[in-house]
């Protein structure tokens, strides 16, 4: 029996994770080969799923995340009543990976879909008022949902990436609110109902409650266009777009997510076993804004328009 | 036949000829392939054993432990009975996902057995090489440490500072000097 | 210079007011107000956890977060989320492992700056449970306006009007004069709107000397408490 006791590389990073990390930290150089600030290879794809009313697909290494986008119509609330809204999840199936179970979403996933539903439904970043088709009648209701299909770390920003891309690749279908406050895409089923309005009044009847409306198909669009960078923090060493392995040993993360002009739209550090110096968030800040744009013309040729101001 | 790229159910040769191995199984006098895989003859190793065939990938496959198996573990428990452990390779194969062991308070060493204290052979924490003794109960399999190189090989100190092996039962820590009871292994 | 609605400075706190002890079934528990804004926490533990939460190397910290109105949904779970990971950074874990604490949060009042009022009361709660921490959190939320200043511990309405909120929280471990800020490092912070990253860093420094002087006022409470019972004694 062989009583050789060296382990191999790949038995040392099992069973000694900290220690085979810190190997690569003191060069400054991570596991995969990357420089400390440099992020794995982003792609976005619009239009992924062809019965969607809008999706995207983004990967940032093996992370890949799939956003779509339903359509329905709603009332809207007296409160709010010339607006529609979005309804965020972001939800990891057990298929992403070997720790998530079936069942409760995760922490992880319910803190996504709340900080992504913070962001894309702020005035300064989407005008709500673009989901609506009768003011107190009707308005749409868009329900983004965004699946991981592999989780190798940093879910958000590809998630965030994911549901920016299919929002931006929703196109309204033009549909008319007929008087009976119905509302319908099909022409034939308002042809019909002119006819009737038609009839109603050659016979003298009352002219039911409201009159046609019509809205014209149009593509959603965003006010600003806001993209996000998560970092890390092990042993003071700032590590930009964390993966899996590398998550497990972070002290904390910090997510900044900037938009065109460079303003600020989050900076995300919840807790964690160190605290950060404002040097630390001013580098982060400063990754991001690197990141804004390396990522930007990927969304921009997707998307087939110019973002940027 | 070796190097032949077989399916699952294929029949390779007659059992009478060679010996059941990894990837394949027994099927009506025949030995079959359990994978998609290229046939391989593995040589007998000792007198009286048959030539075994085996199927490999070309990658590992997830590997599961079995008997006679050495296996690196990593204590995440102790209770006076047994060390509850996480296992992590099995040989020099790394696991994806750890399977559970125990290592029973009669299993830490070949003498002396019921008097042996799990406090002064494993801590939490510690990595240690065990062989894989049954597949065990509903929970875990079940692992010793009883011959001479088996046992911790790797663990931290009450001050936070890597262990250095003394004795068969003792390890010290460099920065403090104290010293701590570990069932060590014998290092060649 | 406009005044704000209560009459108060740009860079001045509500009246803080902290009831220690108030739960008799909980290890610890707090009821900090900030002016009209009121949240309750009870700590439980270190106590004996479920197998499956149990981590052989550290406490088990959870935190359930209850609205004023209704049940929790995703927005309550992600401030458990933010409150939790605050907890574990402050909370010395190794010292009792396999063992769980748990921090229960109840909003009482929501008049502006709820998650700051929530981890001030998480705070006090821990130290009245008697669980070892680094230090002591202190925790406060500055609000962006539309014309570019800046307001500290905004009210609903102030808030419901900002450009923007920045909610932090410090770890304040050094003893310090109030007004003199420390050179505390960010522990916790969240926040939601726009605005340049100058205000951002601005908003942190006001952080950093509020959350002092609010450590400074828990002291003084904590050793007049403990002066007091001592006296009983």
């Amino acid at each position: 029996m062989s009583t050789s006791h060296a382990l191999d590389a790949e038995a040392y990073r099992k069973i000694y994770p900290a220690e085979f990390y810190k190997k690569f930290l003191d060069e400054k150089v991570r596991p995969d080969g990357r420089p400390l600030g440099r992020c794995r290879a982003t792609s976005v794809a619009a239009g992924a799923v062809s019965k969607a009313d809008g999706s995207a697909l983004v990967k940032i290494g093996n992370t890949t995340m799939i956003a779509g986008v339903k359509l329905e119509i709603m009332r809207p609330t007296d409160d709010a009543s010339d607006v529609g809204t979005v309804e965020v999840t972001v939800e990891m199936p057990p298929l992403c990976s070997a720790s998530v179970r079936s069942g409760r979403p995760t922490e992880e996933a319910q803190s996504a879909s709340q900080r992504i539903s913070e962001v894309l439904t702020h005035p300064a970043v989407f005008d709500l008022t673009q989901l609506c088709i009768a003011k107190g009648q009707a308005a749409w209701v868009a329900y983004l949902d965004i699946f991981c299909l592999d989780a190798d770390g940093n879910i958000f920003d590809a998630a965030l990436l994911a549901a920016v891309a299919a929002l931006s690749d929703v196109t309204l279908p033009a549909v008319t609110v007929l008087e009976d406050g119905r509302v319908t895409a099909d022409t034939a089923a308002v042809a019909e109902a002119q006819a009737n309005a038609k009839d109603a009044m050659q016979t003298g009847e009352e002219n039911a409650k409201g009159t046609q409306i019509l809205t014209s198909q149009r593509q959603l669009s965003l006010k600003c266009v806001p993209i996000g960078l998560t970092c890390g923090l092990n042993q003071g060493h700032l590590i930009a777009d964390p993966c899996a392995e590398e998550s497990g040993l972070l002290d904390t993360t910090i997510t900044v997510i900037l938009n065109e002009s460079g303003e600020l739209v989050s900076v995300y550090k919840p807790g964690g076993n160190v605290g950060a110096s404002d040097a630390i968030l001013m580098d982060c800040i400063e990754m991001s804004r690197l990141r804004y744009k390396e990522v930007s013309p990927l969304l921009e040729k997707v998307l087939g328009k110019g973002m940027s101001e | 036949m070796e190097g032949k790229l077989v399916l699952p159910g294929e029949n390779i040769c007659p059992i009478s000829e060679f010996d059941v191995g990894e990837g394949t199984f027994a099927r009506e006098d025949f030995v079959c392939s359990a994978l998609v895989g290229y046939v391989q003859i593995v040589n007998a190793t000792s007198a009286g054993q048959a030539s075994t065939i085996t199927v490999m990938r070309g990658n590992e496959q997830t590997c599961v432990p079995k008997s006679g198996d050495i296996v690196t573990v990593k204590v995440v428990k102790i209770n006076p009975r047994l060390a509850s452990v996480d296992i992590l390779c099995v040989g020099q194969r790394v696991l994806e996902e750890s399977f559970s062991g125990i290592i029973r308070q009669q299993d830490v060493r070949a003498t002396e057995v019921d008097k042996v204290e799990i406090l002064s052979s494993f801590r939490p924490g510690d990595i240690v090489r065990a062989e894989v003794i049954s597949l065990g109960d509903s929970r875990s399999y079940y692992l010793s440490t009883a011959k001479n190189e088996l046992g911790v090989v790797s663990a931290k100190s009450v001050a936070g500072a890597q262990l250095v092996p003394v004795s068969w039962q003792e390890m010290q820590c460099p920065a403090t000097l104290a010293k701590e009871y570990r069932k060590v292994a014998k290092t060649a | 210079m406009e005044s704000r609605e209560d009459g108060r400075e740009d860079n001045q706190m509500r009246q803080l007011a902290c009831e220690r002890n108030l739960l008799n079934r909980a290890d610890g528990s707090a009821r900090w107000s900030q002016g009209q804004s009121c949240v309750l926490a009870a700590v439980y533990g270190p106590r004996s956890t479920v197998g499956r939460k149990e981590n052989p190397e550290q406490a088990n910290i959870e935190v359930v977060f209850k609205p004023k109105i209704g049940f929790a949904g995703v927005e309550e779970h992600e401030l458990e989320h933010v409150i939790r990971k605050t907890v574990e950074g402050v909370v010395l874990t190794s010292l009792h492992p396999r063992t769980g604490i748990s921090v229960i949060l109840q909003v009482l009042q929501n008049d502006g700056s709820v998650l700051a009022c929530a981890i001030n009361a998480t705070s006090m709660a821990l130290i009245d449970a008697g669980v070892p921490l680094k230090g002591l959190v202190a925790a406060v939320a500055i609000a962006v306006q539309e014309s570019g200043g800046l307001i500290l511990d905004p009210l609903l309405t102030e808030q419901k009007l900002a450009r923007g909120m920045v909610t932090v929280a410090f770890v304040d471990a050094q003893p310090t004069e109030a007004g003199v800020p420390t050179e505390a490092d960010t522990l916790t912070c969240t926040t939601s709107g726009l605005f340049s990253a100058d205000q951002y860093l601005d908003s942190l420094n006001w952080g950093r000397t509020a959350c002092s002087r609010i450590a400074a006022f828990c002291r003084v409470s904590l050793e007049r408490y403990q002066r007091g019972s001592q006296m009983l004694a």
